[in-house]
């Protein structure tokens, strides 16, 4: 419980301070926005192809936005002396780990939640008879993503060339959740009709136990390093 | 040392006044080697370590987005306490920011942040007091609340370390005054005058003006 309560009280802290200066939000909204539109035009008028394709082009926008959030992750820790000041506290450093994974959850949803309707409107593709199956995917994604994010930012913050490191530590082991996450988000806009969809949820779920598992393990022996 | 007493730092920069603290607060790990704190190792129990040790750094532990009482609660709730209104306005009206409580300390002087964070250790009980540099960015008011804080911490048993330039009456009454050369510690003997060892403004380790 301690740990839950300390872990919450930085995600107090983490989105009282976005909600102040909205420094991600604005940043993530303009970019993932800037990406479809590009996408949109690059791809011109075929409605088909952009359905087809829509899936995917989501998630390319998901995965940039997310790491703009990412690399951002530990920086408002920077006037208060980086990570040492969380580290200064006592109790188990695993809730700077799931304070910060909490954090970026739910700012990332919150870009989804403006990214998604304006797809819809971009590819002109009808979102909302899949909503529930959408919903679930970018649950799903969005929890795969920032776990690992969350973890190798933590690794790269002290790194001078972290934005180069970040994504090139990051991307690799997102792998498996972006292809779930694409795969299922194609198959349910295309109606899944043999309900494939199902499978690619479930190898979502299970990277996101594997890697919270993993993470939380091993996150007090990074940070120490 | 022994506890409720004060161990006054000094030394030229770049000597490891500041890496010493980081050590004892647990926020370096020791290269090799092993010491005690408070019967607790610094390798193998660093968390006992932080549950009793407050450190008051150059820069302060502290969010400019966030306000002076926001920031204090920060402090309480990471530390595991429940905060109070009425335990943090307390310790504003004591480091004299209750007038600004409320206000970001994005718009804080150098001398208010270090008031906010030596506030931070005021929220929370702690057994040793590390303090880096705590006159530096202080007007003689913001001075005097540091020798007061010391005098309080060693009222109540608070054991007190603390690095400075600068002579303050806390570094004048600490019981031991401990040299650091090229990281190596030496106690002075009390007949020599302390005075050699501070400099104000002054480039590092020169002659004092006191």
């Amino acid at each position: 419980m301690h740990v839950l309560r300390r872990a919450w009280a930085i995600v107090w802290k983490d989105l009282l301070i976005e909600a102040r200066t909205k420094q991600s939000f604005n940043a993530m909204v303009f970019f993932a926005a800037l990406v479809l539109f590009i996408f949109s035009f690059a791809l011109g008028p075929d409605t088909e192809l952009l359905q087809k394709v829509s899936g995917g082009l989501l998630w390319v926008g998901i995965a940039f936005t997310g790491l703009l959030s990412l690399s951002r992750t530990y920086q408002n820790e920077e006037t208060s002396g980086g990570l040492e000041g969380l580290r200064a506290y006592p109790g188990d450093p695993r809730a700077i780990y799931l304070g910060k994974l909490l954090g970026n959850i739910v700012l990332l949803l919150l870009v989804e939640a403006v990214l998604f309707p304006a797809a819809g409107i971009l590819f002109q593709a009808n979102l909302w008879p899949y909503a529930g199956g959408l919903v679930a995917v970018a649950l799903l994604g969005t929890v795969g993503f920032s776990l690992v994010g969350t973890f190798y930012s933590a690794l790269t913050v002290n790194l001078r060339a972290r934005e180069v490191m970040l994504p090139l530590l990051l991307f690799p082991a997102l792998v498996p959740v972006l292809l779930g996450a694409v795969n299922a988000t194609t198959l349910i806009l295309e109606g899944d009709l043999m309900g494939e969809a199902v499978v690619w949820l479930r190898v979502l779920t299970a990277f996101d136990i594997i890697f919270f598992v993993i993470c939380i393990w091993i996150f007090p022996i990074a940070l120490e390093e | 040392m022994e506890r409720g007493t004060t161990l006054c730092l000094v030394g030229p920069n770049g000597a490891g006044k500041t890496t010493l603290l980081r050590l004892v607060a647990t926020l370096l790990r020791p290269s090799g080697g092993d010491a005690h704190v408070m019967g607790h190792s610094l390798r193998d129990e660093p968390d006992e370590i932080r549950k009793r040790t407050g450190l008051l750094s150059v820069r302060g532990f502290l969010y400019d987005d966030l306000t002076a009482a926001e920031n204090l609660n920060f402090t309480m709730r990471m530390a595991g306490l429940r905060p109070s209104r009425e335990g943090i306005a307390r310790v504003l009206e004591r480091i004299g920011l209750a007038e600004v409580a409320d206000n970001r300390m994005r718009t804080f002087s150098t001398g208010m942040r270090k008031r906010l964070a030596l506030g931070q250790l005021l929220v929370r009980p702690i057994e040793l007091a590390l303090l880096d540099e705590p006159y530096s960015g202080l007007d003689s008011q913001g001075m005097r609340l540091v020798d007061e804080v010391v005098g309080e911490f060693k009222a109540a048993g608070t054991t007190v370390v603390l690095a400075s330039h600068q002579d303050g009456e806390a570094v004048r009454e600490a019981e031991q005054t401990g040299v650091l050369r090229k990281g190596h510690l030496e106690i002075l003997p009390e007949s020599e005058p302390l005075s050699r060892h501070l400099s104000v403004g002054g480039p590092a380790g020169a002659p004092g003006t006191h």
